[in-house]
């Protein structure tokens, strides 16, 4: 009997170092990951172990509290940022939800039996995290209508894309119904102004085209955005379009004001590198 | 604030138009349940009508819109007189009887509603796909815009459609339905477990259901993807509930149906086949054949609305239309086998990791299925969730054989499997019920 708790305490003691730690501490220190431990700790049960009614109602204490202070933790990270409890708090998420799991699992194998304890102990792992997630949403989804109870529609989207809505409205502005808008390539940088669907639900019913379906000649008045990329994180592909234009005019926009300062000449890719714009093509 | 009375009133006038076609099972069903059931059969049925008339020379107007609303208000009237109705099952009390979860579910939902109606559409395929149709249907009146693109008919229009029919009565926003869908559906949830438990675990399968986050998150924002796992699961539920001779057409029409309305939000996904075939084998255990084809018929009309138009457009565009039975041969096996270390990269990462615990309450639930409980229904509820876990991995492996692009967009892989959760949720919660009601007769 004692045997079999000092088992389990010192399989389930070893586990938890990893939560203090690092995931793979026990497996770089030892050479066994710490499950295969956390497994271990289950073992005396296959020899009728139980344990004494004593510890049950600590046991289910412990494993209470230790979901709450998860659910607290993933809450948090969820609301910040990813790592942002191991940042602070230095307590590694993923071991800690693993320890809680067979926590729970020793207690509720006191009370049932091995398959039914295990499939709670795998709802409760799952529900844990889950809710926690889920209340941290409601709380910053309430805190972004209390703070900004009459945002505009535009107010919301260009929080959501900065930069790419307002220069969408931009060139709304100042383009006809009918004009076709030549847009980046899809791809990083320009993952949002090269999307040909995304750009279209913005500009319709203006025709949104690649560069490469650019036609001969066209009746319709042709634009194209001038985008540095707002995807961008290093520097090389920065700039868009890469090739001279002939050009009626350009214009430079200023997305944090909603406003455009309009240049006569044409386009030039060497001087004109400006973050947003547009160019009225030549006919 | 006009948008969401909008919303809520427009959603009331759907939740009448489907009232009558749940008429046939009003006595097995409870108040909230068949809400629920209602609004999603008014919503799906009145779009796939509003969709027919299109089809038929009318323009998506409000006066079709009404119309089609009228035509399934019609024919529910025509089941509500009709059908014959039995009483075979207790109805679930009161949500309101349930007091804690009661306040729990009222308050997270209503916090999800009036969170995605103060949220603008945002999320890409939203913007760039459903909502984008939504707006051009209601500026043109038709699908002129649309027609001409194959991204744009990749998808049915159930969602496109549900926007477009607020729009056209002058709201600016409209998220909130993906709120009631969910509402819908957890209503539905609970019905169906206290009708196989007691009020206690019903509650907890809803607030197991409620809280999980991929759902919860889903529906707050305008993909397809909780919609198609809405009907999909609460068709298996209905199938699943069929426990005698006399219940087994009755609920076989309803389950084809709501399996059939799956393939009206995604008709790509194979999964209904999974609901289809379970109604089969009750239609034969109870030894019903003659239904085997009028319900299979169900699935095939509904199914046909969508894919005859886009294969008729597919063709007109010389675009290939792939059926992923089509894909089933000698050759896909060779590739599969060429890409399969970068295949179990990717199932792993997007199928196994975001649902690991899900997989592992599968097959635990498979094996009290198999040697605890030995109870029917379990086993066919969790026989649905380790197949359709299974042809969520074979499907992506089929899928990586035809489209260079597979493995561009993990996230979808595991948006596909979102309808998983609930179903393997309500299985283990059922399953828990099951084998401790056995120990307490054991005893």
């Amino acid at each position: 009997m004692a045997l079999q708790l000092i088992t389990i305490l010192f399989t389930i003691t070893l586990a938890a170092l990893e939560v203090v730690t690092y995931s793979g501490f026990i497996a770089k220190h030892i050479g066994i990951p710490a499950i295969v431990f956390l497994l271990v700790s289950l073992l005396p049960y296959l020899f009728s172990f139980s344990l004494p009614s004593k510890l049950h109602k600590p046991l289910l204490l412990l494993s209470i509290t230790l979901t709450i202070v998860y659910s607290c933790c993933v809450a948090a990270e969820f609301a910040t940022y990813p790592n942002f409890i191991f940042t602070y708090l230095h307590l590694n998420l993923p071991s800690l939800h693993l320890l809680i799991a067979f926590i729970w699992l020793h207690y509720l194998l006191h009370t049932t039996k091995l398959p039914l304890a295990v499939l709670t102990a795998a709802l409760i792992f799952f529900v844990s995290e889950s809710s926690a997630r889920s209340l941290s949403q409601v709380v910053r989804g309430v805190g972004e209508i209390i703070q900004n109870p009459s945002s505009s529609y535009d107010e919301k989207m260009s929080a959501t894309y900065p930069g790419f809505y307002p220069a969408m409205q931009i060139v709304k502005n100042l383009t006809p119904s009918n004009a076709t808008l030549v847009i980046p390539p899809q791809g990083n940088p320009w993952e949002s102004e090269g999307n040909g669907a995304f750009v279209t639900y913005f500009l319709y019913p203006r025709r949104v085209i690649h560069w490469e379906d650019r036609g001969s000649s066209s009746n319709t008045p042709e634009y194209i955005l001038i985008a540095r990329g707002s995807w961008a994180t290093h520097g090389t592909e920065y700039g868009w379009p890469k090739e001279s234009v002939d050009a009626d005019r350009l214009w430079q926009f200023d997305v944090k004001t909603g406003t455009a300062k309009e240049i006569v000449k044409d386009y030039n890719p060497s001087t004109d590198q400006f973050d947003w714009g547009l160019i009225e093509v030549s006919q | 604030m006009i948008s969401i009375i909008i919303v809520l009133v427009i959603s009331i006038i759907y939740t009448l138009a489907g009232w009558g076609f749940t008429s046939p099972y009003r006595s097995e069903l409870g108040r909230g349940e068949r809400i629920g059931l209602s609004f999603l059969l008014g919503t799906s049925l009145t779009t796939l009508t509003w969709f027919i008339l299109y089809r038929l020379g009318f323009s998506f107007d409000q006066t079709s819109f009404v119309g089609a609303l009228a035509i399934v208000a019609l024919i529910a009237q025509l089941v509500q007189r009709y059908a014959p109705k039995t009483n075979l099952l207790h109805p679930a009390p009161a949500i309101t009887e349930v007091k804690v979860g009661a306040f729990i579910a009222t308050a997270m939902l209503l916090i999800a509603f009036v969170i995605a109606m103060y949220r603008p559409i945002t999320a890409w395929d939203a913007i760039a796909l459903y909502d984008f149709r939504a707006h051009t249907i209601v500026l043109n009146g038709d699908l002129t815009t649309i027609q001409d693109a194959s991204y744009y008919i990749s998808y049915p229009l159930y969602t496109s459609l549900l926007h477009a029919s607020y729009y056209l009565f002058g709201a600016t926003a409209v998220q909130g339905i993906y709120t009631l869908i969910f509402a819908a559906f957890l209503s539905i949830v609970y019905g169906r477990m206290y009708a196989w438990t007691n009020a206690k675990y019903a509650s907890l399968s809803l607030l197991a259901v409620l809280f999980s986050h991929e759902l919860y998150s889903h529906a707050t924002f305008a993909y397809t993807n909780l919609s198609y796992s809405v009907y999909l699961v609460v068709g298996m539920l209905y199938a699943a509930t069929i426990n005698s001779s006399k219940n087994v057409v009755k609920l076989s029409i309803l389950a084809t149906m709501l399996l059939g309305l799956s393939t009206w939000v995604r008709s790509a996904e194979p999964f209904w086949m999974l609901g289809a075939l379970l109604i089969v084998s009750y239609l034969i255990k109870f030894k019903k054949y003659l239904y085997i084809i009028p319900t299979s018929l169900i699935i095939y009309i509904i199914r046909s609305i969508w894919n005859s138009y886009k294969s008729e457009r597919l063709a007109s565009l010389s675009v290939d239309n792939v059926a992923l039975p089509s894909l089933i041969n000698l050759g896909s096996v060779h590739k599969i086998i060429s890409t399969a270390p970068a295949l179990a990269k990717y199932i792993f990462t997007y199928l196994f990791l975001p649902y690991k615990a899900i997989w592992i309450i599968t097959l635990i639930s498979l094996y009290l299925a198999i040697f605890v409980t030995k109870n029917y229904r379990h086993r066919v509820l969790t026989i649905l969730s380790a197949v359709a876990l299974t042809m969520g991995v074979a499907g992506v492996a089929l899928f990586s054989t035809y489209f260079t692009t597979w493995d561009g967009i993990g996230d979808s892989a595991r948006r596909m499997m979102l309808f998983i959760i609930p179903l393997s949720l309500v299985t283990a919660i059922y399953g828990i019920y099951l084998s401790k009601k056995k120990d307490i007769n054991e005893d």
